[in-house]
């Protein structure tokens, strides 16, 4: 990083592009995006939970979001007027919404679409899907990333020194694996989606699933890995600190010498 | 980002050129520049995140 001469005219920085106007675009538009279309999502789920159990003679409950929802108020009794709906009230949009939440889901499917088809679009005219490409040496990085990252903190702790794996392209190991599983995903998420809701039209899609039952399962359980991987996303962007998030708004990094080192 | 350009030349960019995915090398780019971009796209980025709030608040 070089600043010369904040105050003359001339004065300037030297910084790294790191992420295209696409990706980034692609990125935040998917946030509110992908919240709504879990949230409503839910309150679809509500209505014919894939997962069921038998019935609960205590609450009369075969969904097990809703015994979530028991567990979750039975120490703090009056946490919700319904305890069954405790789960699809403060991460959905709440129980007997199932008209309003498939209007919701659907329109969400298409801005969601329409913005993997964008950054398909661009990541094969552009080539930044070769970024995205597993190598051989993926799972022994991946390894050596995830070792580097529990060990981070307590390394911290004792002031040990931790040095962070050499990364030698645009992303580590681990987030290439995670990154690439992301656009996947959401391809599967949206085919199982499109199964469902046109499973005579779409037969041969429906049957790619095994049948109804089967793209209901995947698509429920690709919504759970979607969340999955934003917990641990977002904690490591704000641990890398501030330069990664700017970089994720204005596209360029400052960490110049950091290119061959880490990420 | 390709600052060879003369003053007052117009830079020509085709979509190819603009889809292309930037090539992770450094480039030294005037301060002014860097601010006045850095503080547009936060700017884009806010009202983005202030009209999803928005449509949010009204389901």
């Amino acid at each position: 990083m070089r600043i010369m001469d904040q105050g003359h005219p001339a004065a300037t920085r030297r910084v790294v592009v790191r992420h295209h106007a696409l990706v980034r675009l692609a990125h935040w538009a998917n946030v509110p995006v992908l919240l709504g279309l879990v949230a409503s999502g839910l309150s679809i789920y509500w209505a014919s939970p894939v997962h069921q159990h038998p019935v609960d003679p205590t609450t009369d409950s075969t969904d097990y979001l809703a015994d979530l929802g028991f567990w979750i108020s039975h120490p703090a009794p009056g946490t919700s007027a319904d305890p069954g709906a405790w789960f699809y009230d403060h991460f959905g949009l709440g129980t007997f919404r199932l008209a309003q939440a498939l209007r919701l889901h659907w329109l969400l499917a298409y801005v969601f679409m329409t913005i993997g088809l964008l950054y398909a679009i661009g990541l094969a005219s552009g080539g930044g899907f070769k970024a995205l490409l597993p190598r051989r040496s993926d799972v022994g990085g991946a390894f050596a990333m995830l070792r580097y990252y529990l060990g981070v903190a307590p390394a911290r702790l004792l002031r040990r020194p931790w040095p962070h794996p050499p990364v030698k392209s645009k992303y580590n190991p681990l987030q290439r694996i995670a990154y690439l599983a992301m656009p996947l995903l959401g391809v599967l998420a949206v085919a199982s989606g499109w199964a469902m809701h046109k499973p005579v039209q779409l037969k041969w899609l429906e049957r790619l699933f095994v049948n109804y039952e089967g793209a209901r399962i995947i698509h429920f359980w690709t919504m759970v890995a979607f969340a999955t991987f934003v917990i641990p996303h977002v904690v490591l962007a704000v641990a890398d600190g501030w330069d990664t998030l700017r970089s994720m708004v204005t596209g360029w990094s400052y960490r110049v010498r950091a290119r061959h080192g880490r990420e | 980002m390709d600052e060879s350009e003369r003053p007052g030349e117009r830079r020509r960019m085709t979509l190819a050129k603009w889809l292309a995915e930037p090539d992770e090398s450094s480039v030294e780019l005037p301060l002014s520049k860097v601010r006045t971009r850095t503080r547009r796209d936060f700017l884009l980025w806010s009202a983005g995140g202030l009209f999803a709030a928005g449509r949010v608040n009204t389901i």
